[in-house]
């Protein structure tokens, strides 16, 4: 049996290869990370050590790799006059891959070609987005290039720091807050759609729903989160910075405003949503907690962020938005709960691991973290690969809806 | 009864809207913070200390004597001002004689510093209770006065005939046209007079007499405790807080729901 | 018989005078239009018989029972929603609170106001809404004399011809009187058993025309043809200074 049938279906539109690398890398990264945990096997040396390798695949390599995925799709309704064409996407997905084979290979190669091919698939997905982007009137989805220009000044500060010798992991904790930052337009575009009946075929409710995302309370969010994630760039450890998180925390409880608008937020896909926001409300507040009281550990609270946030946000979109461009209708499948259940069950292990008492079972809890987090991934590789590599079931090409 | 069951039905909407203002507030005590790291902990004490502070302060009997006795001052000149300040705006208003006339005079008392207030004070009334209650209330007075001035100065002429031709009993017509008019003026001139108050009942204390909020700021400044000086001025911003925007605001908001928004 | 009775009239203001010796006369079940240019009165005339104004010189008596104004905005008060803005005359009246709602509501809905239209405030109604419920305000009341100031004047055409069947429709049903005022010729001749036409400076009645076809049985092409006769007519001409017609 062949497994890809087809690869000009599964290079038709932009979701489509990178949501399968993506969920296939997150699978291979936490497997390698777990075995390294528990001693098993060494990781290949990298710039930055173990650590920084772990943080910056997650985020440039699976997270990233959603976000492009999301972003060459959602192109097509953004601005209907272009796309980007089958060879540059191509051109994207040999790039990233370059920049993963790359990175793994840094401390043999040296850093330059990591730097250079992760930096231009930046660059190059900016110069295919940005003229169609900016020529939209009225440009508001502008908001997407301003954070893919963060991403990439904050990779270009990580490799600055890496060749001059100086500390990278403040690069990497500045990235997680532009990903918090990401997540939250993404899922202001998603959620609008999604909850009002504004996309095609996908209707949610018997009655008519009235969601607004409004955008103050949004700016709000990102404006406190961008604030805490530079000033940590810039003084790490300062009691300040505890303040911020706090502020970031109530600002993300604030944007649950809009979302209090009755029956429909049990709906299961609009509450997933909703989850997200408060895995990232709590994941501030207690990385504010632990700055103000001192605590040294913050990875724990940290984690509430990655796996929590991220990784549950990461999910809806790629079923969500799966479902919808593969033209098989939006259907909550029980498989789909078990997945957002083990990506709850990931998070909470690992955030554990910070809690005093619990130091013990630090390795226990991190198998139990990894395993979860795999079991969600591996379930959506099983369901989706037929969807993902062969043709869209009604019939349409490429992303057009 | 009706405005207390809408308070309460949108009283939760309300309360969660409150994260953004307290997203605000983090923010300025991330400033704080700043500060403190800038001038030291002698000039400028952090947050968390004041907060310390002030925890162990109103664990004491006598801290929470003294803000009841602000409390006090502060709520009998505020009540006794919106009360003369209305009554006196809105009949002004109604004449356009009076408020011609009245207006220079209410100039006269916006421009008297409440200090000069409080020196008079000091002389009629000695270091009594009358002294900051007096000063609250001549501070307050000309906020709610020109309110109530506006409030009845821009009652709407059209819909003053509407209820002549609707044959409007004359308590109907001040209950369901001209109050609720009026109303819209003074509830914000009533805030604005509340946190007037607050703020020069704690200045008349430090000055003119031994006991509240004002009294114990003048003691802690006099033993140079900076962090008391802060516990005291969070304990004070903090209760006008929570009056303005648990009681006021709602408030105010159920009585003009009927604005655009 | 219940008779509006307006006798030798005048009227200033400082020292305009806008009103020179007007009389009129309006019995039940008669519908009369005051029609006229811009500025010569008209209004004027219509406050004084609501009382709106004081009365300086001649004589006004009226015995109906209950009058009832709609005035060219809707009047509305913004704090209250559109049942207590119906409500408003019954309240005046002290009527038990139950039998208020009840009325208010069934007028309300009568006038086209959506259930939940009643519960919104003035400003969440469009133009349209907002006359719908002055006019059922005004109706509520059960007037025997209604007083219109070209209360539909700023609504489309469509509206305005509902709104007007509306109040025809409750008027010929309780054989009451309405005094209307509007400066659009075809409208009155469409509404009205008698049109009073005034001139201006000062504001003075200077012809009456009576249309004997009953309300109900007029249609467009008499409308448009007893108009364009109105039109040709000295008075009309030179009441809203037009040119002197041709003669044919």
């Amino acid at each position: 049996m062949k497994l890809i049938n087809n690869t000009s279906a599964l290079f038709s539109c932009g979701f489509r290869p990178f949501f399968l690398l993506a969920s296939i890398y997150a699978i291979v990264l936490i497997f390698f990370w777990v075995l390294f945990w528990n001693g098993v096997m060494i990781l290949p040396e990298t710039l930055g050590g173990p650590v920084a390798w772990h943080v910056y695949e997650m985020l440039y390599g699976f997270m990233l790799a959603v976000m492009l995925g999301f972003i060459s799709t959602a192109i097509y309704e953004f601005v209907s006059f272009t796309g980007i064409s089958r060879q540059q996407l191509m051109a994207l997905v040999l790039l990233w891959l370059l920049g993963r084979i790359s990175f793994w290979l840094s401390g043999i190669v040296g850093l330059i070609p990591a730097a250079v091919f992760n930096l231009t698939l930046l660059m190059y997905l900016l110069v295919l987005l940005t003229p169609s982007l900016w020529r939209d009137p009225g440009r508001p989805h502008m908001s997407f290039i301003y954070t893919f220009v963060g991403l990439l000044l904050i990779e270009c500060g990580f490799y600055y720091s890496a060749l001059t010798g100086q500390a990278v992991m403040p690069w990497l904790y500045t990235s997680i807050g532009l990903s918090m930052i990401m997540i939250i337009i993404a899922m202001s575009r998603i959620s609008m759609r999604v909850i009002n009946g504004m996309e095609e075929g996908v209707q949610l409710f018997k009655q008519d729903v009235e969601y607004l995302a409004r955008p103050p309370r949004r700016k709000i969010a990102i404006f406190t989160i961008a604030l805490f994630s530079l000033a940590e760039l810039i003084m790490p450890g300062n009691l300040i910075n505890g303040w911020l998180a706090l502020a970031a925390a109530a600002a993300m409880l604030n944007l649950l405003n809009d979302w209090h608008i009755g029956r429909p937020l049990f709906n299961p896909w609009v509450f997933s949503m909703y989850a997200v926001y408060w895995l990232m409300a709590s994941g501030y507040l207690f990385i504010g907690l632990s700055i103000l009281s001192d605590v040294p550990e913050i990875n724990g609270a940290r984690h509430l962020l990655t796996t929590g946030a991220m990784g549950l946000a990461i999910f809806i979109i790629m079923t969500f938005s799966g479902q919808v461009h593969t033209g098989y209708g939006v259907n909550y499948r029980p498989w789909i709960l078990i997945s957002t259940l083990a990506i709850l069950v990931a998070t909470l292990s690992r955030v554990l691991i910070a809690w005093p008492t619990m130091m013990e079972h630090s390795a226990s809890l991190i198998l139990i973290s990894s395993i979860a987090w795999m079991l969600a991934f591996s379930l959506f590789i099983i369901f989706f690969w037929r969807l993902l590599t062969g043709a869209a079931i009604d019939g349409r090409e490429g992303c057009l809806d | 009864m009706n405005l207390l069951r809408l308070w309460l039905r949108d009283l939760p909407a309300y309360l969660w809207s409150g994260w953004g203002a307290i997203s605000s507030l983090f923010l300025l005590l991330a400033l704080w913070q700043w500060g403190n790291q800038v001038y030291g902990d002698l000039v400028f004490p952090a947050p968390l200390d004041a907060f310390i502070v002030l925890k162990k302060l109103l664990l004491t009997e006598q801290a929470r004597t003294e803000l009841l006795t602000t409390g006090w001052r502060a709520f009998a000149g505020f009540i006794i001002s919106i009360i003369i300040g209305s009554v006196l705006g809105i009949t002004a208003g109604l004449s356009v004689t009076a408020s011609i006339m009245s207006r220079p005079i209410v100039t006269v008392l916006v421009g008297m510093p409440p200090i000069a207030w409080i020196v008079l004070a000091l002389l009629w009334f000695g270091a009594t209770d009358m002294t900051p209650i007096f000063t609250v209330t001549v501070a307050c007075f000309p906020i709610v006065f020109v309110g109530a001035l506006q409030g009845a100065r821009t009652l709407d002429g059209s819909l003053k005939d509407m209820a002549r031709a609707f044959k409007l009993p004359p308590y109907m017509i001040f209950l369901d046209v001209y109050l609720p008019h009026i109303i819209s003026y003074l509830f914000p001139a009533w805030i604005s007079a509340l946190g007037m108050s607050w703020k020069i009942v704690v200045m008349a204390e430090l000055l003119a007499t031994s006991d509240g909020v004002g009294a114990a700021l003048a003691v802690s400044r006099s033993h140079l405790d900076t962090s008391a000086t802060m516990a005291w001025i969070v304990a004070v911003v903090g209760l006008l807080l929570i009056i303005e925007y648990l009681l006021l605001e709602p408030v105010k908001r159920q009585i003009e729901r009927w604005r655009n928004e | 018989m219940k008779l509006l009775n307006v006798e030798q009239v005048s009227h200033s203001f400082g020292i305009t005078e806008v009103l020179k010796k007007v009389n009129l006369k309006i019995k039940s079940g008669q519908v009369v239009a005051l029609v006229g240019p811009s500025g010569c009165g008209k209004t004027t005339l219509l406050h004084l018989c609501a009382g709106l104004l004081n009365l300086t010189s001649g004589h006004i008596s009226s015995n109906f029972e209950s009058t009832a104004f709609m005035f060219q905005e809707p009047r509305l008060l913004p704090w209250k929603n559109a049942i207590d803005n119906i409500a408003l005359g019954l309240k005046a009246r002290k009527v038990a609170k139950k039998k208020i709602k009840l009325i208010s509501t069934e007028i309300g809905l009568t006038m086209g106001l959506a259930t939940d239209d009643l519960e919104k405030f003035p400003h969440e109604l469009s133009g349209g809404m907002q006359q719908r419920v002055a006019l059922a305000r005004a109706l509520v009341l059960q007037p025997d004399l209604l007083l219109l100031d070209e209360p539909f004047s700023a609504l489309d055409i469509g509206l305005k011809t509902e709104l007007y069947g509306l109040l025809i429709e409750q008027f010929i049903q309780r054989n009451a009187a309405v005094l209307m005022i509007t400066h659009d010729l075809m409208e009155a001749v469409r509404l009205s058993d008698c049109i009073l036409l005034m001139a201006s400076n000062p504001g003075r009645i200077v012809k009456e025309f009576f249309l004997d076809k009953s309300i109900s049985e007029r249609d467009d092409s008499w409308v448009y043809q007893t108009t364009a006769e109105l039109i040709q007519t000295k008075e009309v001409r030179n009441s809203f200074e037009l040119t002197p017609a041709i003669s044919t």
